[in-house]
């Protein structure tokens, strides 16, 4: 369908909000390599791999929470080193650890945050405040979770920000919160204006409102495109294991057995390659990334 | 209006929002002239993302029956615009071909097929 | 001013023990004031130099409370490494000018009150103040040397060993001099002649040594990875 392939193309060609380029790291036994994407102003991309691949580190480079060994990171324009003090005003960071100091209480926090941030606003930081019940005078230690990251969430609202980074932000948070997060996430980017990065090493309800996802496995890439473009750019196929033609074991990816028969996937223009002794259906993504992670894992 | 996603449904989601938006126009339950959501208000509201409400409405652009005008949002176009009618026609004949195929699998005459047709015809033109 | 607004989150971070300053500084001041005490055998520098003691002790507080994610929270905001290390160091160097406010209010009660005092008290005082700041640079040099984060690590010696040593140094220099004074003099007459300089110079030293301290911090932690 080539008119959809136009518009997808042209999508990417809008203006870039986030922009990783040929982005290294090394560690004595991790590294990062080569780190090359973007995301658009307006979209929600999906980072997603296991622990350990390398989401973090890269998600701490790109708040130069670390530096990277190479490569280059761009937010809304400008690097880090160019403009510091502006670069990092217009990035929004959740984490998954909270990491405001556990003695502090709301009021200290609201106060720093009023220091340095030009474009924070009490008022929006405390009608959040309200709105979620998190009281001023409580010390954060005291906080649940789901408070914690409520009130990440309202320092990040509550200023003037173009990226909202959230690493792993949503683990261990019960499904009412983890809606209202998705819909706060929509929320931010339906001016058309700002983008929001993820982590997480499960998508789940989070997979529906991604654009992007990016996979990564042991700090490489292993795939990197629209959503809707790779949801359908895959098959899942079960079926019995002696029905497989050797074309078809070559083309299909993570075969994983059960004492029944298998499950993989497989490319969809290579569909030509099934027959009516395989069951094949959509798969997710979080079953597209489990078939790539077997496929890693037997082939290296 | 009323978009539902299932996540069982063999349709990716796009799909499945832009055939019960046509659905919705060709019943007239969308009436003609008027103003769907934004791509990004109706992302929001359904809980998909943009990419996926953007290649829903721009399917429905390209088979005419809404117009996206820049900073007006999409508009649902008139029934009797050409791309239209051509939707309809091409309806018509998948329905028509489906009855010709059942048809030929059981091994009806074409006459009995064209009797089927005109009793049909009759029977709603009178219950109408 | 961002440098100020890290000094800030220092205070509110450690304001525990910035409660505690002055009670200790009474106690001191109480017990060397006490009947039975050896008062005689102390000058008034003394009270001065504890604080400036306690405070190389307390400036080391923040690297304490560094835990891996607190820390990110302060390096996400906007402002650069330099603003971050310079706001400790003025939070250093600030607790070291409380220190000099109090001890020299304890040194005045003790004038008032007519207790042992010399011409060296002031010059004296001048110097320990450059120590004290000597000192706190070099283990926030340390601290920084070794990271931010892992500095909390080694807390507990750094910060206790080396303003110990200052604390007896200066408190048994002063035992001396009011002791043998006579001798004391003899020997260190030249020295004495000079102390006042010595003071000034140190003091101008050790502030330049400061602010040369803070660039050198800032690059290593830029320098640094996480």
């Amino acid at each position: 369908m080539p008119e959809e392939h136009g518009t997808k193309k042209g999508m990417i060609r809008a203006m870039e909000l986030l922009e990783v380029h040929n982005v290294s790291k090394h560690y004595k036994n991790f590294s990062l390599e080569n780190i090359d994407f973007v995301l658009p102003k307006g979209y929600i991309m999906g980072y997603v791999g296991q622990n350990g691949a390398g989401k973090s580190t890269t998600l701490n480079i790109i708040t130069n929470l670390c530096k990277s060994s190479v490569g280059e990171v761009r937010v809304n324009g400008i690097t880090c080193m160019e403009d510091t003090v502006q670069y990092k005003e217009s990035i929004g960071y959740i984490g998954g650890d909270f990491y405001y100091p556990n003695n502090f209480t709301v009021r200290n926090i609201r106060g720093i945050l009023k220091n340095f941030y030009s474009t924070f606003s009490v008022e929006q930081f405390n009608e959040l405040l309200h709105q979620w019940k998190l009281s001023d005078k409580m010390k954060v230690k005291d906080f649940s979770q789901g408070m914690k990251v409520k009130l990440m969430f309202a320092a990040v609202l509550a200023r003037d920000t173009k990226l909202m980074v959230l690493d792993e932000a949503t683990n261990g948070l019960d499904p009412v919160v983890r809606l209202e997060i998705l819909k706060l996430l929509q929320e931010y980017i339906a001016d058309g204006e700002r983008s929001v990065i993820f982590s997480t090493h499960i998508l789940s309800d989070l997979e529906q409102i991604a654009d992007y996802i990016f996979f990564i496995h042991d700090g490489k890439k292993v795939l990197y495109d629209a959503k809707d473009e790779l949801l359908e750019s895959y098959l899942l196929v079960k079926g019995e294991r002696r029905a497989i033609t050797p074309q078809l074991q070559k083309a299909l990816v993570g075969i994983m057995d059960n004492a029944y028969g298998f499950e993989a996937i497989l490319p969809s223009d290579r569909a030509d390659l099934l027959n009516h002794d395989f069951h094949f259906e959509k798969p997710t993504i979080d079953e597209i990334v489990i078939h790539y992670i077997k496929d890693k894992e037997k082939n290296g | 209006m009323k978009i539902i996603i299932s996540n069982q449904s063999e349709l990716p989601i796009y799909a499945q929002i832009k055939e019960q938006l046509k659905e919705q126009i060709l019943n007239g339950q969308i009436p003609e002239g008027s103003t769907l959501p934004s791509i990004r208000q109706l992302a929001k509201e359904v809980g998909v993302s943009v990419i996926t409400t953007t290649r829903a409405y721009s399917d429905l652009e390209a088979e005419g029956f809404i117009a996206t005008m820049q900073g007006k949002g999409s508009v649902v176009l008139s029934k009797d615009n050409s791309m239209l009618q051509e939707q309809y026609l091409l309806r018509i004949e998948e329905g028509l071909s489906t009855a010709i195929d059942t048809a030929r699998v059981m091994g009806l005459s074409e006459e009995e097929l064209v009797g089927i047709f005109y009793n049909l015809l009759h029977e709603t033109r009178n219950g109408r | 001013m961002r440098a100020l607004h890290f000094m800030k989150i220092d205070y509110v971070k450690t304001k525990q023990q910035m409660i505690v300053t002055p009670l200790i500084l009474l106690l001191i001041v109480g017990i060397m004031m006490a009947p039975d005490s050896d008062i005689r055998e102390y000058s008034a520098v003394v009270p001065f130099s504890y604080m400036v003691f306690m405070m190389i002790i307390f400036s080391c507080s923040p690297f304490g409370s560094c835990r891996r994610e607190e820390t990110g929270f302060l390096q996400l905001l906007p402002a650069t490494t330099r603003d971050r290390v310079a706001g400790r160091f003025l939070y250093g160097i600030s607790l070291l000018m409380i220190a000099t406010v109090l001890g020299a209010g304890a040194m005045a009660v003790f004038w008032l009150l007519g207790l042992q005092s010399s011409a060296w008290d002031i010059p004296l005082c001048l110097l320990a103040l450059a120590i004290g700041i000597f000192i706190m640079t070099a283990e926030y040099v340390f601290f920084y040397l070794f990271g931010e984060n892992t500095a909390q690590n080694l807390l507990g010696i750094v910060r206790v060993l080396p303003g110990m040593c200052f604390f007896f140094i200066t408190a048994q220099l002063s035992k001396e001099i009011v002791k043998e004074p006579d001798k004391m003099m003899q020997g260190m007459e030249t020295v004495g002649r000079y102390l006042n300089l010595i003071g000034g110079i140190a003091l101008a030293a050790s502030l330049i040594m400061f602010v040369a301290a803070i660039g050198l911090c800032a690059a290593m932690t830029d320098k640094r990875d996480c």
